[in-house]
């Protein structure tokens, strides 16, 4: 089977079968072991000497988030309660998406911390940021002697050897399209083994209006930079970043809210570099005409960059699925907080928020259809990795309890 | 007086005749007729264009609102009732699993056969010349695989005679049969079509790899299209097909055309000087990437182009996903009137990225 493995060096031409047999047999490190935790600040720190790095603003993010002080947070988070033992799952399979983004890294690495041996699946053929990662990976992981346990591979698309991982794997991890997961689902794990799916994801910022017509001209700005953090980064396309903003508010402040927050928007996008291809403001144009068809479209209020379409205060049913980020917001006003919540569905993710405190918030969540929304931050914090995630705590998912009675 | 009663002012026999001037006035008029008509009576493309906040009647070309070509895989944009559909052509584009539906009533079929031919025939000659189709002799047998390519083979079979097909079943070239055919009509003057890729990849390179060669005769004229992706892939360019096809194959005339199933007939098609031209039937405008602002001459941009033809869809003014570059109008040194321009390839997709993906794994 043609599998190819990146990291760890010492793997490069080994055979999958073997490997899967080897890592299966081994046996699962304590979590947070010191050897995985002097691993994992290791491989952030050389990410961060290395110059190269300011070119990889994400990944700047990801070893921070593995500096010492949180990884001894994180720690604390997992300490046994009651008379649980907790103990790694074995060997998790983690199937990356095929434009790699820094978030398996955490996935995975968290997954290392709590002692798993990991099989990560990465696509070929990626970037140079991919490159950059990997051979810190393979530095840091020759001289951690734990190369055992962490292991980089690709395949073009085979389900053969997808089933074959799965076979042995006691948790398998999938971030991908809906089709990715849909496809990857369809292939059997263990009877015993668990899963985790990360699918596609639609997220939202809610402001305020009246918060927001408030604002002094420099906090404005403020809001409008971390609104741009969150949505103008990676072009839209990380499932947190907010595609649609939701108004709350009378209808007249809702409408002097949006001028003002976009006008100052567009000041901000004047002194920032943003990417903006004839590809994306092709989509952007695509899906403007696509969304103008629908019953709930109110206005195209802007076409250039950003595109934003105004909609009715209804569910957004099919006109989520013609949005493709790119610097494309739509626009909903609602009279107040329930009323929106209402309108989500479980493709909701991020919730990213101005204007509402958290206990405010928590008193509507209620409100919420089921499985509807997994996350709320403060807007400009879209983006920030943390270890629950889609409403599941990846530290405890990563691990079991082995109840003792005695 | 239905809509194509206007063409009576066109000369069929002269395709390539209208100077700019009177280019603009006719062009606007049916252009703004046609705008009306879609708006009328199809309500998505209505809603589209009041979106967009283009103008109903335009007063310039570069007024006339556009859509953007990738709206016909989304959405059903039909401006007649669906009973008066009289087939409906379908394209799979290259993002894949979506399909372009390109609905036609019955005159617009046939008008498109009629423009077709007159651009066609202004290249041929109004006989018919003996015809090698390049490619598989099957390829109108299976309807079940009745594709835009078949249906191409079939539009472009009207004006040859005597059809040969180059390729068996296996798309293997016919050797034996084609030299055959070229001795009997070499001096005749042979007509071949076919599809770039197939033409280079199953005539040109099948040629070259056995070490052989085939001689269609002097009056020999090639008429190719359906995109060079394949070929730009591999580096290969204008120059060197026509280059290698005259030595391998002795075809003289070599014309590329540029067109798509959802602007069916008036295809734009390349001069003797390698550039492609709008006809009496067609126009084009190339827009800014980003801001779609139209450009002039010599800058590269997305075009969009433009069609007399489509009445019972609102395909007439189309934003496209290729890029190119406008070179001049009315003054080709090959004499016919009209904008000629080159196509440099498709507008690079915007890149997935992020947590999702968009490939089946």
């Amino acid at each position: 089977m043609n599998v190819q493995f990146f990291v760890p060096s010492s793997a490069a031409g080994s055979d999958i079968g073997s490997v899967l047999r080897g890592a299966a047999g081994g046996k699962v490190l304590a979590p947070f072991d010191p050897a995985l935790v002097d691993f994992v600040t290791a491989f952030g720190k050389s990410i961060l000497l290395d110059r190269e790095s300011r070119n990889y603003p994400e990944l700047v993010v990801l070893a921070n988030f593995f500096r010492p002080a949180n990884i001894a947070r994180l720690k604390n988070e997992l300490a046994p309660q009651g008379g649980a033992a907790c103990l790694a799952r074995g060997l998790v399979f983690h199937i990356a998406p095929s434009n790699v983004d820094s978030v398996f890294l955490y996935s995975s690495l968290l997954s290392l911390l709590c002692g798993n041996v990991n099989l990560i699946r990465i696509s070929r053929g990626a970037g140079p940021q991919l490159a950059f990662v990997l051979d810190k990976l393979a530095r840091t992981l020759e001289q951690s002697g734990l190369a055992d346990r962490f292991f980089v591979v690709t395949y073009e698309h085979d389900d053969a050897i997808t089933s074959l991982i799965s076979s042995y794997c006691h948790m398998r991890v999938v971030w991908g399209g809906d089709a990715t997961v849909r496809k990857i689902r369809s292939l059997p794990l263990r009877p015993t083994a668990s899963e985790l799916c990360f699918p596609d994801r639609f997220s939202a910022a809610m402001l305020r209006a009246e918060a927001v017509g408030g604002l002094e001209a420099a906090a404005l700005d403020e809001l409008c930079s971390r609104f741009y953090n969150d949505a103008i980064w990676f072009a839209q396309q990380a499932c947190s970043s907010p595609r649609l903003v939701a108004w709350i508010g009378g209808a007249e402040e809702c409408a002097a809210a949006r001028q003002r927050f976009w006008q100052a928007f567009d000041q901000v996008l004047q002194r920032k570099e943003y990417e903006n291809t004839p590809g994306m403001a092709m989509d952007r144009l695509v899906t403007a005409c696509l969304a103008a068809t629908e019953p709930s479209h109110r206005e195209t209020a802007a076409l250039q960059f950003p595109t934003r379409i105004l909609l009715d205060s209804e569910p957004l049913a099919a006109v989520k699925h013609y949005h493709c980020g790119n610097g494309l917001f739509y626009e909903q006003c609602f009279g107040a907080v329930p009323e929106f919540l209402r309108t989500m569905t479980d493709q909701e993710q991020t919730l990213s928020v101005f204007g509402y405190g958290a206990q405010e918030m928590a008193l509507s969540l209620g409100e919420l259809p089921m499985r509807a929304l997994d996350r709320i931050t403060r807007v400009g914090q879209a983006l920030d990795f943390g270890y629950i995630w889609d409403g599941c705590n990846l530290l405890h998912a990563f691990t079991r309890r082995i109840d003792i009675q005695l | 007086m239905s809509y194509y009663d206007h063409f009576a002012e066109l000369d069929f026999d002269r395709p390539y005749a209208l100077p700019a001037a009177d280019k603009q006035r006719l062009f606007l008029a049916l252009l703004n007729e046609l705008t009306a008509h879609h708006a009328r009576h199809s309500a998505p493309y209505a809603k589209i264009i009041a979106s967009l906040g283009q103008p109903l009647v335009a007063a310039r070309m570069e007024e006339l609102p556009f859509i953007p070509v990738r709206l016909f895989k989304h959405l059903d944009l039909l401006s007649v009732p669906r009973s008066e559909v009289f087939k409906t052509l379908t394209s799979s584009g290259t993002s894949g699993q979506s399909v372009s539906k390109i609905y036609l009533g019955r005159d617009n079929a046939a008008m498109q056969t009629r423009i077709l031919g007159s651009i066609v025939s202004s290249f041929l000659g109004k006989q018919r010349s003996p015809m090698v189709v390049v490619d598989a002799d099957n390829i109108l047998a299976d309807r079940r695989q009745f594709n835009a390519r078949a249906a191409g083979v079939l539009g472009f079979s009207m004006y040859g005679k005597d059809i040969a097909y180059a390729l068996d079943p296996d798309m293997a070239l016919k050797m034996e049969a084609l030299e055959a055919y070229c001795a009997k009509y070499r001096e005749t003057g042979i007509y071949a079509f076919g599809f770039t890729f197939v033409v280079w990849k199953f005539l040109c390179q099948a040629l070259e790899r056995s070490n052989s060669r085939l001689d269609f005769g002097p009056g020999s004229i090639l008429i190719h299209g359906g995109g060079w992706k394949k070929l730009a892939d591999e580096s290969v360019s204008n120059e060197v097909f026509k280059a290698r096809l005259l030595e391998r194959a002795g075809l003289r005339r070599v014309h590329n055309y540029y067109g798509m199933v959802e602007q069916t007939g008036s295809i734009y098609m390349e001069c003797e000087h390698g550039h492609l031209h709008t006809s009496n039937y067609s126009d084009v405008i190339v827009r800014d990437p980003i801001s779609f602002k139209p450009l002039p001459a010599g800058q590269e941009g997305v075009l969009q182009v433009i069609s007399l033809l489509p009445y019972s869809y609102p395909g007439h003014s189309l934003l496209t996903e290729d890029v190119g570059v406008l070179l001049g109008e009315d003054d080709c040194p090959c004499g016919r009137m009209g904008k000629y321009f080159h196509v440099h390839g498709r507008l690079k997709s915007a890149e997935v990225r992020g947590c999702s993906d968009v490939r089946q794994f």
